[in-house]
């Protein structure tokens, strides 16, 4: 799924194909290491690799709304799986995954939709980075409290 | 139960910060979407997940078994969720029937068979759990310990004859004393005195003589007998070893000997000093062999010699059965020692010929060479301190290594009983 979500942002790239491919390439390589040594933390390291050619085939231009939601999608379901063979979680988590691969599609098709109707508004789009942002690091800071 | 966040969590919370702040930087929508459902299930992990308080408790079917039998070992999950649930059997349980680890849905109830591979003193029954939310991102673990007593007994083999001890106790029991007085074995006869019974007289002696004779029996009585466990050291293999062996020939002898009436004590010398002194009956055998599997090789180079045992322990004219793998010298020296001091002393020397294998080179054949020469030497010492000494190995049963020594013994005719 990794090396499909990297190919596939080489392929359609307007230039810069091959840079771009060694960028996601470099991702598969590093999940695929992490798998084998059943290091959990490569996983998103791999995923930081691959959203940075899926950001430099953003920059690039050239991304359709049902090709970010498939995109999307994959990144979900590579997580998921990454982190369903190394927990060695029942069958019924595989489901899960997959479930939350198509959930993570429509999210992103519609959030996408609304990015698109709203283009011109960017300062609601803006706010709503800053909003997400600010509840990434409460969850982050939630998580630190829960720890210690 | 202690909750805690899951790799995934950490990796979902920052991939989801990272492609939002990428998307701010970027002014890219489609790097919201790609980071919004990382962020979705961190959020929906933390909401959904919920404090589990589950209950466990385990029943054991008995307490007490014998080696190579099985026990049920019950476990009962009280609360609510789905978890997975460890219970680690100690080496010498085996898991013959029953998934471990299993994954429950509480509340639930599952049973485990338990073979019983080696004798001992064991507390199955500690619980490991561990459950997860929904989404993987909150793990809560935790450990009940819901340990019961396990108590597995040596399978002790058939003894159908034991040593004779040379001398008796006082009291009535199944050994034939060598003193004459009340009792069923014949002994001699000789004239009648007044006082004697009529029912003893032998008429067909009497009416060859023309004068009363009467009949006289050995009387029966008990004896005490000491278990001598050497413990110094040990040699063992997979599963088995020489301190097994010790217990096992131990439990076979105090069954026996306590069959016949007998009192039997044990005295452990080795790292740590232990015993029981000599009794009688059923609750003794019980005694004994609670100790037994609780005895253990504690490696120790402190001289603990058999002085340091309670005079009681040791009753004069007790019959002092050595079990030693005569692998440490101090074993040794307790036999002679008790030799010395006028004990009725014989040994079974329990051979670790099967767990020692002579090395490949040349100097450690050499070595092995001369430790069993001076396993030979030892051998001699004891023989000719009198202590009369078979080997005990897997080419033969322990009762014909205990006839070994019957035969070896030399009984002195006419010596006082």
């Amino acid at each position: 799924m990794a090396g499909g979500i990297a190919t596939a942002c080489s392929a359609v790239a307007p230039r810069l194909g091959s840079e771009l491919g060694a960028l996601g390439g470099a991702g598969v390589l590093l999940l695929a290491v992490g798998l084998g040594l059943r290091r959990s933390v490569t996983v998103p390291g791999a995923l930081v690799l691959l959203g940075g050619q899926y950001a430099a085939l953003l920059e690039l231009g050239g991304v359709s709304l049902l090709f970010g939601s498939l995109v999307s999608a994959g990144f979900v379901l590579v997580a998921e799986l990454s982190f369903f063979s190394l927990e060695h979680r029942r069958a019924r988590a595989l489901l899960r995954a997959v479930g939350l691969a198509v959930g993570a599609a429509l999210l992103g098709a519609g959030l996408l939709a609304v990015s698109r109707v709203a283009v011109t508004r960017g300062v609601a789009i803006e706010g709503l980075g800053v909003v997400a942002a600010v509840l990434a690091v409460g969850v982050l800071a939630r998580l630190a409290w829960r720890d210690s | 139960m202690k909750r805690s966040a899951t790799p995934k969590l950490g990796a979902y919370a920052g991939l989801a910060a990272l492609g939002l702040l990428a998307a701010l930087a970027l002014r890219r929508a489609e790097l919201v979407a790609a980071a919004a459902p990382f962020l979705l299930v961190v959020g929906a992990g933390l909401v959904l997940s919920e404090e589990t308080a589950p209950e466990f408790s385990v029943e054991l079917d008995r307490e007490r078994v014998l080696e190579g039998e099985e026990v049920e070992l019950t476990l009962r999950a009280e609360g609510r969720g789905r978890m997975e649930v460890l219970m680690p059997l100690p080496d010498g349980l085996e898991l013959v029937g029953g998934e471990n680890p299993v994954e429950l849905r509480l509340p639930a109830e599952r049973r485990l068979r338990v073979r019983c591979v080696r004798w001992g003193a064991y507390r199955p029954g500690i619980v490991f759990v561990r459950a997860g939310d929904r989404l993987g991102v909150i793990r809560a673990e935790g450990r009940f310990d819901r340990s019961l007593p396990l108590r597995v007994y040596p399978a002790a083999e058939q003894l159908r004859s034991a040593l004779r001890p040379l001398r008796t106790q006082v009291f009535s029991g199944n050994q034939v004393a060598r003193q004459k007085g009340e009792g069923i074995e014949f002994a001699d006869v000789r004239q009648f005195v007044p006082g004697d019974r009529i029912r003893r007289v032998n008429w067909r002696a009497s009416a060859r003589r023309g004068e009363l004779w009467v009949n006289e029996q050995h009387t029966e009585r008990n004896t005490d007998v000491v278990l001598l466990l050497d413990s110094f050291a040990q040699a063992r293999g997979r599963g088995d070893g020489t301190a097994e062996r010790v217990v096992r020939a131990a439990a076979a002898l105090a069954e026996h000997y306590l069959g016949r009436k007998d009192r039997v004590g044990i005295a452990g010398v080795g790292g740590v000093l232990s015993w029981l002194v000599p009794g009688s009956g059923l609750v003794q055998l019980y005694r004994i062999v609670d100790s037994l599997i609780e005895n253990e090789v504690v490696a120790s180079y402190a001289w603990r010699g058999v002085e340091t045992l309670p005079r009681r322990l040791l009753p004069p004219q007790a019959l002092v059965i050595g079990l030693t793998p005569l692998l440490d010298e101090r074993g040794v020296r307790s036999l002679l020692d008790l030799r010395g001091r006028g004990y009725d002393v014989a040994a079974v020397e329990i051979s670790p010929l099967a767990w020692v294998a002579p090395g490949a080179r040349e100097s450690d054949k050499l070595a092995h060479r001369i430790w069993l020469l001076t396993r030979e030497a030892n051998r001699g010492r004891l023989q000719r301190a009198g202590i009369p000494i078979s080997t005990w190995s897997d080419e033969k049963p322990f009762s014909v290594a205990l006839e070994e020594v019957s035969s070896y013994r030399r009984q002195p005719i006419g010596s006082p009983a």
